[in-house]
């Protein structure tokens, strides 16, 4: 006899019941404060959620991580008492822990945040069988109070309950109840749509497989903010109902709003609500799946997503400048701890990993000691923590300020930077055919004198010259500034090719000169100021295709192929004899057909989302706000259509195509050309640069809860504001400023005209 | 048509009265499967076609393949959340006449990564239709060793496989060295989880480059026993 749905979801919560298990002493805690309870379960080898019952009717389950891997969820009480809270891991094939119980002891006296519930306009129900061309079938919901779908004769129905609230808002959770007398979904997900459920979006962190029965418990699913206009709950396998038929039902569905998000601007909210999506999914990536829970560390396909940072050199500065306007970031403190430990040689080599100088065990990477004193400046800059400065390497007790100061001196005296130009004279890294590579790009074989290392040692000399002022020591910071337009004309005399309009990679030991048409390299030299105007038009004359280099591989529109990004390189590889890649022993095959073909590597005619960052701020300075706004609405028209979660694999195997999730937590940078390009925000030595620039159309742009010197900012431009004024409400600090200005903000709040003399 | 459609539902729907597959692929045009599969080898290109047969009525996956003497595997490589699992079923139609012997079998690799161990292990089940014992150390699994090719659907229909873990694992490579399994690697499957299981589509060495060919998957499950 087959058991009825109510007694299988029962009988489940029996099997997973059982617990033999001896309560802990009660956690202690109060009204309206976050108390967290850690859970651990390595029951099963595969991938696990959890379920925590916090012990006053609700329950929370959190995202799917490996099957050794634990959790941290906090849950605020409500009222004062003594809660049987409990905690239990599902893996993805059923197999349940034991409920571990965790009473709490919450006392009196706190407020708990209130909450406020979207309203709904309108809700629709729809079915499509799962291994069928059937079209789906959709109806109008009139209530969702205990709700249930049409019964089918198979599970194989995908059944969906969609809410539509007609304008799009933060959300902050969904709540779920099961129905009066049919069985809660064994199988769901949550989706969000931005254009009134046309495309549907996947919550990586609220897909729930065997999920167990929770009786009179609400189900609290976070979802962090996400931007939505609509929201809905999929089941992709029915489950059985009371009639023995298959479909879903539920008691109640609850919309709960989160605060507002950080980028916000009335000029429109679908724009604003994808570019706040881009930053949730790539900067804090608040709803990826991590499979160690660690958002510093990869995810695996399918499972892929965004990340928040690499701990490694190289990433410092990314997520730096990712991190630290966030206030309260937990993330902060690992950050710290990264850059604390990062280790800087006796001979001022900054390493690009904590155990090895090179990287991945494979070759040196020169660009980081220009990266080390970014970090080190954007932190301090931002913060204005001294603490920051003072804290000392574990194995050397050198101050992280020490150690940027060495790693700046290994670029002026080792490699020669004070002469105005970098040049490389590892013989590994020489840029030569035998050379390895030495950077990001370890594909291409920069070495020798290579303009993207002389770049960022450009950029360096200026966070450099902020942080010394910063500190008091103006006169190295003069010294530093000084030189930057020395190696600003070094730059152009030495990469500059009159021919192509377009800056070269390197040049090797020997005087050979190699370009492939790097945009990763174009671009940020035009965002950071080195090539005058009439080069960065060039540039981007080349990229938007009104004109053509002759002899390149990609050309016209072709270079912006897949919509999110520029191609990495428009003349292809294998142009070259010999071709000037590393192929790793031949793992990498550069010709027609082979895996690393032009198109099918991301450092060969593929595409990395980070380059998209530069190539805003590039436009920004070179062609104006409406040109870096024309390239941004083409970002968002690809996010809009699938979040840009993309990870396409070539016919060998190799998912190395784009560049967007998994290990590129850089994708993070895109969308933070809201604060650095519109807002115009930039910590320098004296203050928080504010130089605004509204996109055509736009009226106004704000950015919320940004940290700054201990504070946390609202900081406002708008076509009717003036003259600026700093307010402070609470712990906010208001700024508003005109747009078209230029303002400085001191770190002690006082808001005046920028001046150039002091930058 | 409704008699064989009828037919598979009664089929799903025995499958269902005795356990549920916790994960599956059934080919949907609403899912994004550039993320959840690779090709490699000889194949060449997989897509989600619609009615690929006069009996199907749902999407499937048309792979395509092209053999050489050089090639002679094509891969189909499904990327999953690291699971556990004791069987896999699908169902093929094969397409081709009886004069292109198609051989089949999986591969489920663990990477080391993993908690469970850390080695690179892959077991690879025994080939469709092979009914012959594991072979002996350093007689490595190929078609020539297998009883039989895919049948025609022209004759058989789509074809139901049915792969049991460990039972029908008949090869274990570990970091790269292949061997038989032994009975600890066959007491200790329940401790694996794989990230990646892989169909792997043989046929004996050809002469001269075959011309493309295809077969379709559908319905593919994965199974626990709790």
């Amino acid at each position: 006899m087959k058991p009825s749905p109510l007694a299988r979801n029962l009988f489940l919560s029996c099997f997973v019941a059982t617990c033999a298990c001896a309560a802990p002493p009660p956690k202690s805690g109060a009204v309206g404060q976050p108390l967290g309870i850690k859970a651990l379960s390595k029951h099963v080898p595969e991938m696990i959620y959890y379920i925590y019952d916090w012990g006053d009717g609700t329950w929370t389950p959190s995202g799917r991580v490996a099957g050794d891997t634990g959790m941290d969820l906090e849950h605020i009480w409500r009222a004062p008492g003594e809660y049987p809270a409990r905690w239990m891991a599902m893996s993805i094939s059923g197999r349940g822990s034991e409920w571990h119980p965790v009473p709490v002891s919450i006392k009196g006296g706190g407020l708990a945040p209130k909450m406020e519930t979207i309203p709904v306009r309108s809700a629709t129900s729809g079915q499509k069988p799962v291994n069928s061309a059937h079209p789906e079938r959709t109806s109008k919901v009139m209530g969702v109070l205990n709700w249930q779908s049409a019964g089918s004769d198979s599970p194989l129905v995908r059944n969906w309950l969609s809410l539509e609230f007609g304008v799009p808002r933060a959300v902050g959770w969904i709540v779920l109840t099961r129905h009066a007398k049919e069985p809660f979904p064994e199988f769901f997900a949550i989706e969000y749509s931005m254009d009134g459920g046309k495309r549907w979006h996947p919550v990586m962190n609220a897909v729930f497989a065997f999920f167990p029965d929770p009786g009179k418990n609400a189900v609290w699913i976070p979802l962090n903010g996400v931007m939505a206009d609509a929201i809905r709950i999929t089941t992709p396998r029915a489950t059985r109902l009371t009639s023995g038929k298959f479909g879903m039902a539920l008691g109640s569905v609850q919309v709960v709003a989160a605060p507002p998000p950080a980028f916000s601007s009335s000029s429109s909210a679908t724009k604003l609500g994808l570019w706040n999506n881009l930053w949730l999914n790539y900067g804090v990536a608040a709803n990826e799946v991590f499979s160690k829970n660690n958002p510093w560390w990869q995810t695996d396909r399918p499972l892929d997503g965004g990340a928040l940072g690499i701990g490694s050199c190289e990433w410092l500065f990314w997520d730096a400048s990712k991190i630290t306007w966030m206030p309260g970031n937990p993330e902060a403190e690992t950050l710290r701890n990264y850059i604390r430990n990062n280790p800087v040689g006796a001979d001022g080599y900054a390493w690009p990993s904590p155990g090895s100088d090179k990287h991945l065990g494979h070759s040196r990477h020169i660009v980081t000691n220009a990266i080390y004193p970014m970090a080190v400046a954007q932190v301090y800059l931002q913060t204005r923590d001294k603490g920051f400065l003072e804290l000392k390497d574990p194995k050397t007790g050198e101050s992280v300020l020490d150690k940027a100061r060495r790693a700046m001196d290994y670029q002026l005296k080792t490699l020669g930077g004070s002469t105005g130009l970098l040049t490389i004279t590892d013989p590994e890294i020489d840029g030569t055919p035998a050379s390895k590579g030495n950077n990001y790009w370890d594909f291409w074989l920069f070495g020798g004198q290579s303009a993207y290392d002389n770049a960022f040692f450009y950029e360096s000399l200026r966070w450099m010259a902020g942080l010394e002022e910063a500190v008091g020591n103006e006169t190295r910071a003069a010294e530093l500034r000084a030189l930057r337009p020395l190696v600003k004309q070094r730059f152009n005399e030495t990469f500059w090719d009159e021919a192509k309009g377009r800056f070269i990679g390197w040049i090797d030991k020997d005087g050979k000169r190699y370009d492939y048409g790097f945009t990763f390299v174009n671009l940020p030299a035009v965002a950071w100021g080195l090539a005058d105007a009439d080069r960065g038009k060039q540039i981007l004359d080349w990229l938007d295709g009104k004109r053509t280099v002759a002899g390149d591989t990609s050309t016209g529109k072709d270079i912006y192929s897949f919509g999110f990004a520029p191609r990495t390189n428009t003349l292809d590889a294998d142009a070259g004899s010999p071709p000037m890649v590393n192929t790793w022993n031949g793992a990498l095959k550069i010709k027609a057909g082979g895996n690393a073909e032009f198109g099918k590597q991301i450092q060969n005619g593929g595409a990395i989302f980070y380059v998209s960052y530069y190539d805003l701020m590039a436009r920004l300075r070179a062609g104006g706000i409406a040109n870096a706004m024309a390239r941004m609405d083409g970002i968002l028209d690809e996010a809009a259509k699938d979040e840009i979660r993309r990870d396409p694999a070539n016919m060998e195997g190799h998912s190395d195509i784009v560049g967007i999730l998994r290990e590129f937590p850089e994708s993070g940078l895109v969308p933070l050309f809201f604060l650095n390009g519109v807002l115009g925000l930039e910590p320098t030595a004296n203050g928080l640069r504010i130089h605004p620039a509204l996109p055509p159309g736009w009226k106004d742009a704000a950015v919320r809860n940004y940290a700054y010197a201990g504070n946390k900012l609202l900081i406002i431009t708008a076509t009717g504001i003036v003259s600026p004024l700093v307010s402070r409400s609470g712990d906010i600090l208001t700024i508003q400023v005109p747009p078209g200005g230029d303002w400085l903000l001191t770190p002690d709040g006082k808001i005046g005209p920028w001046k150039e003399s002091v930058q | 048509m409704k008699r064989l459609l009828f037919a598979s539902l009664i089929l799903v729907g025995k499958l269902f009265a005795d356990e549920v597959p916790f994960h599956w692929e059934y080919f949907e045009p609403e899912v994004d499967y550039t993320r959840r599969l690779r090709a490699a080898g000889a194949t060449t290109n997989w897509e989600i076609v619609n009615q690929p047969t006069p009996e199907q009525t749902g999407p499937s996956l048309k792979l395509t393949f092209q053999f050489s003497k050089q090639q002679r595997t094509g891969v189909l490589i499904f990327d999953l959340p690291p699971i556990a699992f004791d069987r896999i079923s699908f169902r093929v139609w094969n397409p081709n006449p009886p004069t292109l012997p198609v051989y089949l079998h999986l591969s489920a690799f663990q990477s080391s990564s993993l908690g469970a161990s850390r080695e690179s292990i892959s077991f690879s089940s025994r080939y469709y239709g092979d009914t012959t014992p594991a072979p002996a150390s350093g007689q490595f699994l190929r078609p020539d060793v297998a009883s039989a090719p895919l049948p025609s659907s022209a004759q058989a229909g789509w074809i139901p496989v049915v792969v049991k873990f460990p039972q029908d694992i008949t090869e274990i490579s570990v970091n790269g060295k292949r061997r038989p399994p032994g009975k600890e690697d066959l007491e200790s499957w329940k401790k694996y989880a794989f990230p990646t299981v892989s169909l792997m589509v043989e046929t004996k060495s050809p002469e001269t480059k075959t011309e493309p060919f295809s077969l379709y998957l559908d319905d593919v499950e994965f199974f626990l026993a709790k």
